[in-house]
């Protein structure tokens, strides 16, 4: 399968250039050593046979020829016997059976067809001749190939080892690179997968010892994903919220034109104008929120963090609301200590106030009491903001905290339609009317911003939500 | 009022324009930022309307530049950018007030009224007296004809602005934002109960009312 593949993938192509390099070394260290090994036994062939020629030359010189003649007939029929032959000053053959022509002086390399019976190699002789002192000429030679069977023996040593080597290179480097490759495959596919906007799609890494830094790279590509697919997820979220937040005022404004169109009187022409105003209000509302989200998540607003009295802040938020709240039949109370210092933007922890303030308004039955406080608890300030209302319960919080979810099933209507308000992502929701998610959103992005722990809890009755931060020492502003 | 108006959109400027005109202001228009500068430079204007994002310079840089020149005139910055930094960039670049786009006219009227005739002795004056509404901010106290008021701390408040603006629309931002400090919009009519409140201390079996709701502005406090 996949040869193409398989010759693309990184290992395999190490393991084959790994194989080349060990192929390459191995053939110049048996070619040195073809060389050497060679070049050493015919040295050896030649001491030898000079050595012979000396002694033979010799016997000549003290002994005469005739003796001569019997020396060399004794030592050919030796084992493992040089070769020779011997003629007279007119080329006439004396002695041996070295099957040579007369040669002139020195060394020769003769081919001769092999003495064995059946063989059918060519022998290839070193010869050597010389001219004795009494005018008779001596050849002394042998087959090179005995020097050459051990070179051979070595060069086949190597050759063995070589092969063996780079084979299993090559084994090795296949079974390895196919298993990466097996894994590449799964994350390419995983990918591919994701590609195709299956952002569902994860690896499956391998646990244990065999675990390696593939598994840890679609670790962290698993990682990534969830990441993404979070934030994919509150993006379509948000961009349906926003849709549907939207459409229902422009609808509205759209009605409200049609109506100061076909209006008999001014009147109520102006009526449906105004109603149109205050819808299209509604929106800009939203966008507002939006927005505001968006510069919050930027962070700039850090910059700008100042040591300030949580305490104060509530009293103001409360002034500010009280009015409100006690119109619509609640009441609001502030439960502040003295000297509840924490490093913030106090715009934006009036606007989170804020927003939770009307959120406890707008979900809970007349005749609640909503209550703000601000306390110090060793290094940490908590801001609350908690109801007397119907609260959410328990198991649910984490819920709310982490994701879009929808309490009350009818949307619109009153209940609680908290959706990842609380979140973990940039998530966002709306619900019961433009903006009012998005309010929720904002007051997770201004905590996160604080780097605040936002909790939800139970007021027993109502709802109670907390802001911690860091507590700072505190100035006197 | 000679006005100087430098917006690129051509529908914004036409309307403002428009308006402004409506209103009996004298106004000149500019469609970049360097042309806003040459004739802010060459025309002394009573009072400038810059969109902050205008091509070729833009127009925290161009008030900085008439600022550094020497002009007093006050600017009021239209920006799309609501940024609690960009609004704070604005007026430490030397503008007098922000407008978050997009805007009612009836808000940007307000401001530019708040602005042209914010008289610059009128914060000194210790007793502000609208009809026979006194009010007395060193003993913060309040009286209307002889009925001393009850006002809370934020009623004196807001009630003191009101009439330091006296016949002129103060909007329910403008209050938000002065009285509070809240640069965000909220869903609920904070402004609007915290009026009432004071408006029944105030108005209550009077025959004259002098809190008056402006439809779709704000209010406006006034003798008749």
């Amino acid at each position: 399968m996949r040869t193409k593949h398989l010759f693309a993938s990184t290992g395999i192509r190490l393991a084959l250039i790994y194989g080349g390099l060990v192929l390459a070394s191995f053939s110049l260290a048996i070619a040195l050593t073809w060389v050497a090994a060679r070049s050493a036994a015919e040295s050896d062939l030649r001491d030898r046979i000079r050595l012979e020629v000396e002694a033979m030359e010799q016997e000549i010189r003290d002994e005469g020829l005739a003796a001569a003649i019997a020396a060399i007939e004794v030592r050919a029929e030796r084992p493992g016997a040089l070769e020779y032959w011997l003629v007279d000053g007119s080329g006439q053959h004396l002695a041996g059976d070295l099957p040579l022509m007369n040669t002139p002086d020195g060394w020769h390399r003769i081919e001769l067809p092999d003495a064995a019976p059946g063989a059918e190699n060519r022998e290839e002789m070193l010869v050597l001749t010389a001219t004795m002192g009494d005018g008779s000429r001596l050849s002394v030679g042998d087959d090179l190939r005995r020097a050459e069977a051990v070179r051979d023996a070595v060069l086949r040593a190597l050759l063995w080892i070589g092969s063996a080597t780079v084979l299993l290179g090559l084994v090795v480097g296949v079974v390895v690179t196919r298993r990466a490759l097996a894994q590449v495959d799964a994350l390419t596919e995983t990918l591919g997968q994701v590609s195709a906007g299956r952002l569902t799609a994860r690896f499956t890494p391998r646990a244990g010892r065999s675990a390696n830094d593939l598994d840890q790279l679609g670790l962290s590509v698993n990682r990534m994903l969830d990441h993404i697919d979070e934030l994919v997820g509150s993006v379509r979220r948000v961009s349906r919220d926003v849709a549907h937040d939207l459409r229902t005022p422009l609808s509205h404004v759209q009605q409200r034109l049609e109506q100061a169109r076909s209006a008999a009187t001014a009147e109520e022409r102006l009526q449906a104008i105004e109603a149109a105003e205050s819808k299209v209000e509604e929106v800009l509302r939203a966008f507002d929120a939006i927005l505001r989200l968006a510069e919050i998540e930027a962070g700039a607003a850090r910059s700008r963090f100042v040591e300030l009295d949580a305490a104060l802040l509530i009293e103001r938020l409360a002034d500010a609301y009280r009015p409100d709240v006690e119109a619509s039949g609640r009441t609001l109370i502030t439960d502040g200590t003295d000297d509840v210092w924490l490093r913030g933007d106090s715009e934006l922890l009036s606007q989170a106030l804020a927003n939770l303030i009307e959120n406890a308004m707008r979900h809970t039955p007349t005749g609640t009491r909503i209550t703000i406080s601000a306390q110090t608890d060793g290094p940490t300030v908590r801001i609350t903001v908690s109801d007397t209302g119907h609260g959410i319960p328990a198991e649910r919080h984490s819920d709310v905290l982490e994701t879009f979810v929808q309490l009350d099933s009818s949307r619109g209507t009153a209940g609680f339609t908290r959706k990842d308000a609380w979140g973990n992502g940039s998530g966002s929701g709306s619900g019961l009317g433009p903006g009012f998610g998005l309010g929720l959103s904002i007051v997770a992005a201004i905590a996160r911003l604080h780097d605040a722990v936002l909790e939800l809890g139970d007021a027993s009755p109502g709802l109670r939500v907390t802001l911690t931060f860091n507590r700072v020492s505190g100035q006197a502003a | 009022m000679h006005i100087l108006l430098v917006e690129d959109d051509q529908e914004t400027r036409d309307y403002v324009a428009r308006g402004l005109r409506e209103e009996g202001h004298v106004v000149d228009m500019a469609g970049n930022g360097l042309d806003g500068l040459h004739q802010a430079s060459e025309v002394g204007y009573d009072l400038l309307v810059v969109d902050r994002m205008i091509p070729a310079l833009d127009g925290i840089s161009m008030v900085k530049s008439l600022r550094a020149a020497g002009m007093t005139a006050p600017v009021l910055f239209l920006t799309a950018l609501g940024a609690v930094a960009d609004r704070v960039q604005g007026l430490e670049a030397g503008g007098d007030d922000y407008l978050v786009k997009p805007f009612s006219f009836a808000e940007l009227r307000a401001r530019i009224n708040a602005l042209s005739r914010r008289p610059p002795l009128r914060e000194e004056v210790s007793v502000l007296q609208v009809g026979d509404l006194r009010l007395d901010r060193l003993s913060r106290t309040a009286v209307r004809g002889d009925t001393p008021l009850e006002l809370q701390q934020r009623e004196f408040q807001l009630l003191e602005y009101l009439m330091l603006h006296a016949g002129r629309v103060v909007t329910r931002t403008m209050l938000l934002e002065n009285i509070w400090g809240f640069h965000f919009n909220p869903a609920s009519n904070i402004v609007d109960t915290h009026v009432s409140r004071i408006r029944a201390k105030i108005d209550r079996g009077n025959q004259a009312p002098l809190i008056h709701t402006v439809r779709g502005a704000g209010y406006v406090l006034r003798a008749h």
